[in-house]
This record gives C-alpha cells, sequence and structure tokens, in this order.
C-alpha cells in the first residue's frame, strides 16, 4: 500500500505513522507538510497516484501552520462576528508565545477551509482511498455539534448546558438544568486547552483549570499551561470563563468520574474500523484527565476487573456505537467516563487526531501499526 | 482531595446498594443519591427498608445525599433516620458523608446537628461523619458508643471542646480530622489537651489527631500525657508532622510502648524516618511529601483539605 500524508514535519505523528509503515514493509508515504499545502506550494491532485491512500493528520502544534489556519479563518470570522477573531495584519505580526491560546473559533473556520480545499484538490486526483473523511473531522472538532449527534444516535453523554454568552449565562444555565457541576470547553478545544471544571454550591465557587487569563490595557489573553490551577475567588473565575465564552465555549454537566488506584479516571478509547483497540485509562488528582497534563496512565484493561462484565462490554459498544456515525472515518479517539462505583459510563469527546498514545500497544501493535493492518481488510475507506 | 469510598467501616464490609438489589448480612449497604437522580435520599432508605432483610442490618453507609442539588443539608439524612429507627434494632454502624471528592469538595458537604443519632440508636456502637461545614454533635453521650470518627478538612474547636465533655465510656476509637486554618480549623493546641487525658474515655485503644496542620504541636503536647498509658495505636497521619514533630515522638519514653505509631503522609527528612523505623513498635512513615517551594517560603498540605 502506498500513503499521502498531509501532516506537520516535527510531529510525533508523522513520525509514528512512516515506522508503522515500515514494520509492514510499506514504503514510506509521500510526505505534504501541512505549511507547503496551505501556502499553495503543493497540489494534493497532483501527489496522489492511483490506488493511494491518503491520511490527513492533525495540523497542531506548529507555529506556522497555526497562523496559516487562522490567515484562512479570518474572513469567516470576521462575517460572522460573533466570536474573538483577530485580521490578517495582527496575524501577520504576531509572534510565537508559549501556551497562548489564540481564537478558536478563526482557528476552527481555517481548518475547514483548508480541509474543503484538500476535498477539492483529491477531487480531480487519480482513484485512491482516504483515511479520514473531511466532513468527520469537520464535526469532531465542533464540540456541541457532535455531542448533539452522539445524543440523537442514543449514545449516552453528559447533559449539554448550551453555548454560554459569559459567566452569568452559564450560571443560569446550571440553575435551570438544576446542575451545581459543571464542565467549560473551547468548543473547538483539543486536549486540556481551555477546559474549566466549574462548581458552585450556590455561595461558593470553585474552579478547577489550566487556563491562564493574563489582562492588560489592550487586550485580554488567554494561556494553556500544564499546570492545573484552582481558583476560588469569584471574580478570577468569571474573568476565565468569560474569556473563554469570547471564543465560543462549549458547556456540560459535570459527572462524576469513578476511582482507580486513588485518582479520578476515565478512559481513552481508539476504535479502529469500528472496532476498540487501545484503551488508557487516564489517572489524575484533579477533575482534568487529560494525558498531556502529566496525568498518570494505566492499561485501560485493568479497570475491567472493577466492573460487572455487561457494563464493561456495553461501554465498549457505546464507543463503537459513537464511530459508527463516522463510518468513512478509519480511526476516533472516544473519551469514555465511569461514574463511581463504575455503575454507569457515558461517552465525553470524540476526537478525530485521538490516536496520539506513545508506548500504548494493542495485540502488540501500535495505534498506527493496527491502523494499516485494518486498512487492508476494510474496504470502506478504499475508493 | 479523597477518591475512594469506604470498603469498611466500624469492622464490617461497606458495599453500594440500589434498590432491587439484595441485602447482604454482616454488609453495610451505601446509598448514595447518584448526581442525575432528581429524588431524594429519604427515597432510597424508604426502599431499603421495604428490601428483606432490612430489620437485621447492620448499619449504613450515607453516600452523597444531594444528587446535582445544592441547599440539600445532612438534614435529609439525620431526620429520617431517626425516625426509622425503630425498624433498625440491630443497627451498629453509621457513616454520614462518604462522599469523594469527584461527587462534592469535603468543605461543601452541608451537615448538619447529627446529636439526635445518639439517642435514636442506642445500641449504636461506631459513628463516622465526613464535613465540618454545619456539623454538630451536641455534647456526645452515648452507653454503647465504641468509635466515633469526625473526618474534615477543617475541624471547628466547638466540635473538638464539646468532644472533651463527652460522656463516652466505652469509648475505644476517637478519630478527628482536624484539618486546616483555611477550611475552617480554629482549634488551639490548648482545646486539644483534655483529650490526652486518662480518665475522659477510660476505654481508649486508638487515638487519632490526623489531617492536621498541628501535628507537631500535637506531637510535643503528647510529652507526659496520660493518655498514651492507655491507647495502643497513636496515629497522626494525613498532617504535616515534620522532623520537629517526630523528634518530640522520639524524646517521648510512653511512645515506645505503643503496638501501632501511624504518621504516613508527612514531611519529615529521610534521616528521621531512619530513626522513627528503630522504635520499638510498629511505625508507618509511607507517603513522605515535599513541600512546595515558593520563594522563601515552604507550604505543606494536609492530605485532604477541601
Amino acid at each position: 500500500m502506498n500513503f499521502v500524508l498531509l501532516g506537520n514535519a516535527d510531529s510525533p505523528r508523522v513520525a509514528g505513522f512512516q515506522a508503522a509503515l515500515q514494520k509492514h514493509n510499506f514504503p514510506p508515504a509521500k510526505f505534504v507538510s501541512w505549511s507547503d499545502f496551505l501556502r499553495g506550494k503543493i497540489q494534493l491532485g497532483e501527489v496522489v497516484q492511483t490506488g493511494d491512500f491518503v491520511r490527513i493528520e492533525s495540523p497542531g502544534r506548529d507555529w506556522d501552520v497555526e497562523k496559516l489556519l487562522l490567515q484562512r479563518g479570518a474572513a469567516q470570522s470576521e462575517n460572522e462576528g460573533a466570536f474573538s477573531w483577530i485580521s490578517h495584519e495582527e496575524i501577520a505580526n504576531l509572534h510565537f508565545e508559549k501556551g497562548r491560546l489564540w481564537p478558536s473559533r478563526q482557528w476552527f473556520f481555517g481548518l475547514l477551509h483548508a480541509l474543503q480545499e484538500t476535498e477539492k484538490q483529491l477531487h480531480n486526483a487519480p482513484p485512491h482511498g482516504v483515511t479520514h473523511k473531511a466532513r468527520d473531522i469537520e464535526i469532531m472538532f465542533d464540540k456541541p455539534r457532535c455531542q448533539k449527534l452522539l445524543q440523537e444516535t442514543k449514545v449516552p453523554v453528559p447533559r449539554a448546558l448550551g453555548i454560554p454568552q459569559n459567566f452569568d449565562d452559564l450560571t443560569s444555565r446550571m440553575r435551570a438544568a438544576h446542575c451545581r457541576r459543571a464542565f467549560i470547553k473551547l468548543a473547538h478545544g483539543s486536549s486540556a486547552a481551555g477546559v474549566v471544571a466549574y462548581e458552585t454550591n450556590g455561595v461558593n465557587h470553585r474552579a478547577t483549570t489550566t487556563t491562564e487569563v493574563v489582562r492588560s490595557e489592550k487586550q485580554t489573553r488567554l494561556y494553556h499551561s500544564r499546570r492545573v490551577r484552582t481558583l476560588t475567588q469569584l471574580d478570577e473565575i468569571v474573568e476565565t470563563i468569560n474569556a473563554l465564552c469570547l471564543h465560543r465555549a462549549h458547556a456540560e454537566e459535570w459527572i462524576p468520574k469513578a476511582n482507580f488506584a486513588g485518582r479520578s479516571c476515565d478512559l481513552r478509547v481508539v476504535v479502529i474500523a469500528q472496532k476498540t483497540r487501545h484503551k488508557v485509562a487516564r489517572l489524575s488528582k484533579h477533575p482534568l484527565t487529560n494525558l498531556h497534563l502529566l496525568n498518570e496512565r494505566a492499561d485501560g484493561e485493568l479497570l475491567r476487573e472493577k466492573m460487572p462484565p455487561d457494563i464493561w462490554q456495553s461501554a465498549l459498544h457505546d464507543c463503537e456505537k459513537a464511530m459508527r456515525y463516522f463510518p468513512d472515518s478509519l480511526c476516533g479517539g472516544v473519551d469514555l467516563l465511569f461514574t463511581p462505583g463504575f455503575r454507569r459510563h457515558a461517552i465525553l469527546e470524540v476526537n478525530a487526531w485521538g490516536d496520539l498514545l506513545q508506548g500504548v500497544l494493542h495485540k502488540k501493535q501500535t495505534t498506527y501499526e493496527a491502523q494499516i493492518s485494518a486498512l487492508k481488510n476494510a474496504t470502506q475507506f478504499h475508493s | 482531595m479523597i477518591s475512594e469510598h469506604k470498603a469498611e467501616f466500624g469492622g464490617y464490609k461497606v458495599e453500594d446498594w440500589q434498590p432491587g438489589q439484595a441485602l447482604k448480612a454482616h454488609v453495610l449497604p451505601r446509598l448514595t443519591l447518584n448526581y442525575d437522580n432528581k429524588g431524594k435520599w429519604s427515597d432510597l432508605l424508604t426502599k431499603l427498608l421495604e428490601t428483606e432483610g432490612a430489620d437485621q442490618l447492620n448499619g449504613l453507609v450515607v453516600g452523597a445525599w444531594m444528587g446535582q442539588a445544592w441547599d440539600v443539608s445532612a438534614a435529609e439524612v439525620v431526620e429520617p433516620l431517626v425516625a426509622s429507627a425503630g425498624k433498625l434494632p440491630h443497627f451498629k454502624a453509621l457513616f454520614i458523608g462518604d462522599i469523594v471528592g469527584e461527587e462534592n469538595e469535603m468543605s461543601w458537604i452541608e451537615q448538619t446537628d447529627i446529636s439526635p443519632i445518639f439517642e435514636a440508636f442506642p445500641n449504636l456502637e461506631w459513628l463516622g461523619t465526613r464535613g465540618s461545614d454545619a456539623l454538630s454533635l451536641g455534647v456526645p453521650r452515648h452507653k454503647n458508643l465504641k468509635g466515633l470518627v469526625v473526618e474534615t478538612g477543617g475541624l471547628p474547636r466547638a466540635i473538638v471542646q464539646a468532644i472533651s465533655q463527652a460522656q463516652l465510656p466505652n469509648l475505644e476509637h476517637l478519630e478527628l480530622w482536624l484539618g486546616e486554618e483555611n477550611y475552617g480549623a480554629d482549634t488551639q493546641i490548648n482545646d486539644i489537651k483534655p483529650l490526652l487525658g486518662a480518665d475522659l474515655f477510660p476505654k481508649l485503644q486508638y487515638l487519632g489527631l490526623r489531617n492536621s496542620e498541628m501535628a507537631d504541636a500535637i506531637a510535643q503536647a503528647l510529652q507526659g500525657a496520660p493518655i498514651l498509658d492507655k491507647i495502643r495505636v497513636l496515629d497522626l497521619s494525613l498532617g504535616i508532622l515534620g522532623d520537629k514533630g517526630a523528634q518530640a515522638l522520639l524524646d517521648n519514653p510512653h511512645i515506645q510502648k505503643l503496638k501501632k505509631l501511624d504518621l504516613h503522609h508527612h514531611y519529615c527528612s529521610d534521616e528521621m524516618m531512619g530513626k522513627l523505623k528503630k522504635l520499638p513498635c510498629e511505625v508507618d512513615v509511607s507517603e513522605q511529601e515535599a513541600g512546595d517551594e515558593d520563594g522563601d517560603e515552604t507550604y505543606r498540605y494536609v492530605a485532604h483539605g477541601e
């Protein structure tokens, strides 16, 4: 099999996929960098040959690509006029700041624009397969939309509290829903960037977050940090949530998580070709369980013993059910939680690029090796 | 943050129970109002009492009673329990508030005056609570109580003072989580001293002054404390004990007569841990913590503050 890989040159995702091809004795993928693609230096239609598979990897964690995507999203963001955005001139003058959260709605529009362009270019290419449908990536990167679709397909998800305009709107939504704890996330964020776990008892307030707000005379800047902070001062909480709402935020009820090895835990379940494969338990001392927050991890299979078999089976079944909504995507990373005592489960998110799990094997294969194996047998990805 | 529910209390195993499930002999059912349950905790109790074998229950553990609601205090637990006492003749163990951090912050658990429990359950042997907000025990008076456990992130001195006037002639196990000043711990070392006398609880075997910011001062106050001649287990775990307090324990000849000294979760140095391990009693010095450095200051935290 021959692959064309659209990604970022220094990304461990690209390295991981190339290594997997080598393991399978396939030639290395023809690599197209996002930055060349976005600059129009390379046309996918000219790279792809008959019978190739095209794999679209995450454009994340590359400053140059980030700016190019923001440029692409500027017009649509300006047109929408509802959320934070920055102009072409401002983007051109930006310099890299570690952890800075740029307008994520604009980034999302840029991503959509870029994905549509991949489809246009591939439309004129010789017959080929694709592993990640642009339409699926678009839905998965729109958390409110994705959650609504899952709910409609009867997958258990947290109750949505909508898209709050600001802190006051959030709390009135919480009151209306009889909800004293909520998660607020950037609607188009990835990993734990721009996530707040907020709780109140009507008198006290508490927020656990990775987001730091830096206010200057001219502007409010948001930063993502690996250091998880707990805010108890109402004005700080209001400021943080208000700032996130400007980027378009999604709010949902905070379902308590089960405990494993003295930590709150949830699971990342990688679903490949409609089957659950790699399972990683993410263990945390605080409510945010994302792996890159230096949380501990454990083999997800260890959780199986903590609950009756039917609970485990039905949870995995729902991970597959969630991915059935995306039949044309080879792989998705499903975030799954169990409630305390492992009584019930819920699907938190489906991540388009949720397969970067270094060192995690299933049947002796990395997530990338398993995807290539599955591709050999699955016909729906061949055109 | 407390992350695990209780697996046992008062010598009994604890297991989750939901309506429809059978009751097991010698197991305490834990009744938790799930986060999405719109009913009341008392509905669960009603269902429990209708279940076969409920009249043989040895006790129960009250999990989260508030669901997603706020402003629901433990009064909604204590009142129906007291009203049902006649149906629970073998009731020996009760824990109110087995709530983990994922369900509610310990400092936000809305407790209540639980003193009516003492009168309603004369055969009770173990009583435990978690959370100090609005908590009152009255002045505990009970003939049969063997174990009293008060878990908090900050214990108000009024409760310590009330316990120092308690009449609990059969008390063998007294466990107080004193907590942090930030979360309401205003107990002073002088409030603790009455608990260290020999006459207050003549049958005491275990004294736990846990989860405390005052661990060093408590260790020092134990010098010459008559209680040490009675108890077999001294538990200063979960707190911020450092070398100063640990040295006071080493210098205290009565400590050596203990069966067990539990200091886990502490800030002692490696060298001090070595000395403690040489004591002739069983010593738990696991969970050595390092303070958070911030400029010139080093901060030490109890295991369960908020």
